[in-house]
């Protein structure tokens, strides 16, 4: 009963893998830069879940903290793609900032 | 006692991968940008509560809820926002749309207010 | 609603430290001291009772969650049937009746239940548009975005 959870954290690093692979393959045939923009999003957070398999594999918290990290940076990564790939063409003043009220 | 945590761990971490992995097959099978953002917003998100529900249930420690928390909230207000900023910047830089596509009142708009 | 729940959450902390209590109980009576607490102090506020707000708000999260779920199985079922048959369209919602944060969350949410994208908001804050993945009609799109809408409004806004 207890290397079920292990089995599953073996299977699953596998399965990510595998995930990894046709994301890596979107990533190089995307016919447009957001898909490839998409496929790295995608990636992290593949990523992301190895992190959670392996803090559930040593059954310690600390690599929980890793996991937040690398869904910061992919979402920074993301909107940081956001940027470049929307300035290509078009050229928008960002509206005026306001007072957001809680 | 035991038995029933390991059992809703293993629930939670193979509905958490088969989500993730059901996004990353709509990544490679949808048809254009748009339907690609659907499939990776929806899909990471959930999968992201079911891995770390799984090991917040198999860790079982305060820090480890308290962690899994944080990672949660953030994945629920991160992902969307990617998702807006990846669609509205695709929609920018003239990605083009699946040959299926009704209406587009974006650009509709977007023309009249060009003209 | 968002300033009781986190002071809600608040209070349970300060009970954690002062108490001196490390448990699972510990937290549970916490956050029952901040609920009596929070209840007590909106009899005087004239607003619904806090109680069948929190009861609206967590209603709202077990909804929220099985659209969750239901938009991913959608998506699941439109990736392993070969073909596609999604009408794909790019509407516009009005928002303007919303405040920043709450078009920020409503944004969210449509992002979040099926077959639905948030692409773009005009500068002003006046309209969404929105990828629907499934529109024939446009009619009846539209009518979902609003029933989505009304619900944020009744439970999480009020």
């Amino acid at each position: 009963m207890i290397a079920l959870v292990s089995v599953v954290v073996d299977v699953g690093i596998v399965a990510l893998a595998l995930g990894m692979l046709l994301v890596l393959y979107r990533m190089v045939k995307g016919p447009h830069l957001a898909d490839r923009a998409i496929a790295g999003d995608v990636l992290a957070f593949l990523v992301v879940g190895v992190v959670i398999l392996l803090a559930v594999d040593q059954r310690r918290s600390v690599s929980l903290d890793a996991a937040l990290l690398v869904a910061i940076v992919g979402f920074a990564a993301t909107v940081a793609f956001a940027q470049y790939l929307g300035g290509l063409t078009a050229d928008v003043e960002p509206p005026e900032d306001e007072a957001v009220p809680l | 006692m035991t038995v029933l945590r390991e059992v809703t761990t293993v629930v939670f971490l193979v509905s958490g991968l088969g989500f993730m992995l059901v996004g990353v097959c709509g990544i490679v099978r949808l048809p254009d940008a748009y339907h690609r953002l659907h499939a990776s917003s929806k899909c990471s998100t959930l999968g992201l509560l079911g891995l770390l529900l799984g090991a917040a249930v198999h860790i079982g420690t305060p820090e480890a809820v308290m962690k899994a928390v944080v990672t949660l909230v953030f994945a629920f207000v991160a992902t969307p926002v990617g998702a807006h900023v990846l669609a509205k910047s695709a929609h920018a830089s003239g990605m083009r749309q699946w040959e299926g596509t009704l209406s587009d009142e974006l650009a509709e708009d977007q023309d009249d207010a060009a003209a | 609603m968002s300033r009781r729940l986190v002071l809600n959450v608040g209070l349970a902390g300060i009970y954690l430290v002062w108490a001196d209590e490390r448990s699972w109980l510990g937290v549970l009576v916490g956050i029952a001291i901040g609920f009596v607490v929070i209840s007590v102090y909106d009899l005087s506020t004239g607003l619904p009772v806090y109680a069948v707000r929190l009861f609206r708000l967590v209603r709202f999260g077990a909804y929220f969650l099985a659209v969750l779920v239901r938009a991913n199985l959608q998506i699941a079922w439109e990736i392993v049937t070969p073909g596609f048959r999604q009408t794909p369209r790019i509407l516009r919602y009005p928002v303007a009746h919303l405040t920043a944060v709450q078009k920020t969350v409503f944004a969210n949410c449509i992002t979040l239940t099926p077959g639905t994208l948030v692409v773009d908001v005009t500068p002003d804050g006046g309209l969404l548009y929105v990828h629907c993945m499934y529109a024939e009609d446009r009619a009846t799109a539209i009518t979902e975005l609003r029933k989505l809408d009304e619900r944020l409004q009744r439970e999480v806004f009020s």
